[in-house]
């Protein structure tokens, strides 16, 4: 899977737990400030080990906290030797 | 020196092995620290003591928070529903007056405290099955040992107290700060095979009482103005037997492998030159079963210079507490000599340990008789794991040598 894919796929699935539209999501925002809590956290970090077959914790969203940088850090755990991206 | 962190890393690996050098850093750094995740996390005796000690900080924002994930859950078609009933009746995520009216209940109904006998059967039916040069300790023994008594106290005969151990691990996790899906599953299948095998006991003894815990809350429950239903006493039932499991396996594990890695103490210990009480107060402070505990702030308040406001959660280490040098000279140093001073490994105030009592008693008898068949109990070779568990942490695997 390609960054830009799965940044689409993560916009797509945090639109659907916060209730809106992908084109309402700014990738650079930070994940507490779009409401997404930790109930919410629940399915994403599922979503994502489904997707990429990387575990995250709850505390790796918080220290990633927007989709930019989560998936930077995602792609870092498939890819750990390199990949700068 | 301010290091600038992140300080709060409890789900890190090398943090499961050995979460001190975190808490000290904080303790040093930020004693309360706004925690990436949105908790406070407190980390210095007298802080953890105050909380513990005002009313307007709250228990039970776990179950609230279980209660929103499997609500949530429903709404995406999953159903985790027994993991509320199971824990509907935990008191220590109960508070007053209901709790106050729970604790006093469950007191009352405890009334067989006469344990001794029934752990030294427990320990000598589990070591005489050790006859191997090398064992792990805690699945032979440390686990075996609070899961047997549990049992008895309550009055149940299990096909396999191994079975009952593991789903006594899985519910557990439900008290740690951070939940995933899968814990959501595996609680969730814990508390059905809990309640389905607590409801028939249940029933069993309501028309075959005898003399034993289950037994003897059903007949104080009759006797109550306000009676609680099957349901809440299953709760109860799975509350003791859990508590009571988890924590005291998690205390002997810890203890002999605290006590195997220091043995100058371990050689005091064994000579009989200090008393065991004070063994084992001094092995509970210097690495305690219960790491963290959380409350709820219920009005806005100011802890150590720090603003907390109405509805954030505090997450208290209490064995971080136990390791504050501003309490304990070299706190890192297990010393069976040092000055005796409470410690927090039970908690305190009105959600201080029901069970400390016989934590105590089997954790002696635990140590004394394992250190009397194998006198020469020494660490093996083989890795040390951790299970990788917040709230309570304990040993998952540790292999020792019989005689070396």
């Amino acid at each position: 899977m390609k960054k830009e894919q799965l940044m689409l796929l993560l916009t797509k699935q945090i639109a659907d737990e916060l209730r809106c539209q992908p084109d309402e999501i700014d990738r650079h925002e930070g994940f507490q400030h779009m409401g997404l809590d930790s109930i919410n956290s629940i399915l994403l970090l599922d979503f994502i080990e489904k997707q990429t077959s990387v575990e995250l914790n709850p505390m790796d969203l918080a220290d990633h906290p927007n989709i930019s940088s989560l998936v930077d850090f995602i792609f870092s755990q498939i890819n750990p030797k390199g990949d700068a991206g | 020196m301010l290091d600038k962190g992140p300080y709060w890393q409890p789900l890190q690996e090398s943090n499961f092995a050995d979460p001190y050098p975190m808490y000290q850093a904080l303790r040093e750094n930020d004693p309360v620290h706004k925690a990436q995740t949105g908790e406070w996390v407190v980390t210095r005796f007298l802080d953890v003591t105050e909380v513990l000690r005002d009313k307007r900080f709250l228990a039970g924002h776990r179950q609230t928070w279980l209660e929103r994930g499997v609500d949530h859950l429903k709404n995406r078609g999953m159903d985790f529903q027994a993991i509320i009933e199971a824990m509907s009746t935990f008191i220590l995520n109960m508070n007053p007056p209901e709790h106050t009216r729970v604790r006093q209940f469950i007191s009352e109904a405890w009334v067989n405290r006469e344990l001794e006998a029934t752990v030294r059967n427990n320990v000598n039916a589990l070591l005489e099955n050790i006859a191997e040069s090398e064992f792990d300790i805690v699945e032979r023994y440390s686990t075996m040992l609070p899961t047997r008594t549990a049992c008895d106290i309550l009055g149940i005969n299990v096909a396999s107290h191994q079975e009952m151990k593991e789903l006594g691990s899985a519910m557990i996790k439900a008290l740690d700060p951070y939940t995933t899906l899968k814990d959501f599953v595996r609680i969730n299948k814990a508390s059905k095979d809990f309640i389905e095998f607590f409801t028939q006991q249940v029933h069993h003894k309501i028309s075959n009482p005898e003399n034993d815990l289950i037994s003897s809350l059903i007949a104080r429950n009759e006797e109550l103005d306000g009676k609680l239903t099957t349901s809440e006493l299953v709760s109860i039932c799975i509350f003791m037997f859990v508590a009571g499991e988890e924590t005291t396996a998690s205390l002997i594990g810890t203890s002999i492998f605290n006590l195997l890695q220091n043995p100058s103490q371990l050689a005091l210990a064994k000579s009989g030159g200090v008393n065991m009480s004070i063994v084992l107060s001094e092995l509970l402070r210097f690495d305690s079963p219960v790491h963290l505990i959380g409350r709820m702030a219920d009005a806005d308040m100011e802890l150590a210079g720090k603003a907390i406001s109405k509805g954030e959660i505090v997450t208290l280490c209490l064995a971080s507490a136990n390791r504050d040098e501003s309490m304990f000279e070299n706190a890192d140093r297990l010393d069976f000599n040092r000055e005796q001073k409470r410690h927090l490994a039970f908690g305190y105030g009105i959600h201080y340990c029901l069970g400390d009592w016989l934590a105590k008693l089997q954790a002696q008898i635990a140590l004394e008789e394992v250190l009397r068949k194998f006198p020469n109990l020494s660490l093996s070779d083989q890795k040390i794991e951790w299970r990788p568990m917040l709230a309570v942490r304990g040993l998952k695997r540790l292999v020792v040598r019989a005689n070396d």
